[in-house]
């Protein structure tokens, strides 16, 4: 096959017949293979997945849409919209570190400084309630309404005592 | 496994031209030529790699690099720059890609090990026809590039200076890993003397 430019220069082309007939032996024993039909499915629809992201990102990346997980945003995940493969028609099967994540398995992420920041604000709360509620009852009221109210009571009292006492 | 006996005519340099400006406008219409291209993409990705998870997983990485570079593509216009070459191009990267993942996972335990495929399996592939077992059996014992160089020729029938540009060596450097491939076949089919 590549002694057949030999002859332009007026040479009688040689080919080996040996190797004549290994071309044809491997011609014969070397065909194509065609993948499955179920794996040739499972490809278009992943690249019509990918396609849809390359129309919409103008062709700057098709890869995003082998890790089709976005970002949740601040709002939540109703933002995110359909996870792709998420209907059951005509979804491919799992294939271990590309399959997609549907989105409810995906872990709510709460914002950790509100958390932090309302744990603090509580403490600060019971623990500052609980020091006025101690200081209060600790603290005698200077009003003149409390010192009657104190002064019949020590009166009563007084006045028990003697009748414990048999002074009246 | 689904075998195609029958060949299709080589690729050109413009028969791809309105597709690919097609698929470049519209990427939805990427899928014309995934479907041309899938048996061969496939079919090379088979034959290097010799076990259909590793082709099947070299054929998506294939496909989906491609869909994403699309617009980088350009048509020469010559036979070394078209549209099927540029693809077996990215599959051959895929492929060394795949062979170099291979390598680090069989330093995996042994239990991974076992999975790895090494080589083409000519028990498992063996045709029934004693004379194709036995030509598959020889173009196993054949170095890489030039099995590589005799898929590309007779598996997916490119002329040599679409090989060249695949493999990215001169048509002369095809033509010799093509001679001595058939050589060592001629020999191992007990065809030919040692050279």
């Amino acid at each position: 096959m590549t002694e057949a430019k030999q002859p332009a220069r007026g040479r009688t082309a040689v080919v080996d017949p040996d190797l004549v007939e290994a071309a044809r032996v491997l011609r014969g024993a070397l065909v194509r293979v065609h993948p499955s039909f179920r794996f040739e499915e499972r490809l278009a629809t992943r690249l019509g997945t990918a396609a849809l992201a390359v129309a919409r990102d103008g062709g700057r990346d098709a890869g995003h849409a082998r890790d089709p997980i976005p970002f949740p945003g601040p709002d939540g995940f109703e933002q995110l919209g359909e996870m792709p493969y998420a209907s059951s028609a005509g979804a491919p099967e799992p294939r271990h570190w590309r399959t997609p994540i549907p989105a409810t398995n995906l872990p709510v992420r709460l914002p950790r400084g509100a958390l932090i920041g309302g744990a603090i604000a509580s403490g600060v709360s019971l623990a500052g309630a609980a020091l006025l509620a101690r200081r209060w009852r600790s603290r005698p009221s200077r009003s003149p309404f409390a010192r009657a109210t104190r002064a019949a009571h020590r009166a009563a009292a007084d006045r028990g005592r003697a009748v414990r006492g048999g002074l009246a | 496994m689904r075998t195609e006996p029958e060949r299709r005519p080589p690729s050109g340099a413009d028969v791809d031209r309105a597709a690919v400006a097609a698929a470049k406008r519209h990427p939805q219409r990427f899928a014309v030529l995934y479907r041309k291209y899938l048996p061969q993409v496939y079919s090379f990705a088979f034959y290097e790699l010799g076990n259909h998870h590793d082709a099947e997983d070299v054929t998506e990485r294939v496909f989906l690099s491609a869909l994403s570079a699309l617009p980088r593509f350009e048509d020469r216009g010559e036979e070394s720059s078209t549209f099927r070459v540029w693809l077996f191009r990215i599959a051959r990267n895929a492929i060394r890609n795949q062979r170099r993942a291979l390598a680090r996972r069989r330093e995996a335990p042994a239990a991974l090990a076992e999975h790895v495929p090494s080589e083409i399996d000519p028990d498992r592939l063996a045709l029934l026809n004693e004379e194709h077992a036995q030509a598959w059996k020889a173009v196993a014992r054949l170095p890489a590039d030039r099995r590589r160089a005799v898929i590309l020729r007779f598996v997916e029938e490119m002329s040599t200076a679409e090989i060249a540009a695949v493999m990215e060596r001169s048509e002369g450097a095809v033509r010799v890993l093509i001679h001595r491939a058939l050589r060592s076949v001629a020999r191992d089919l007990g065809r030919g003397s040692a050279s």
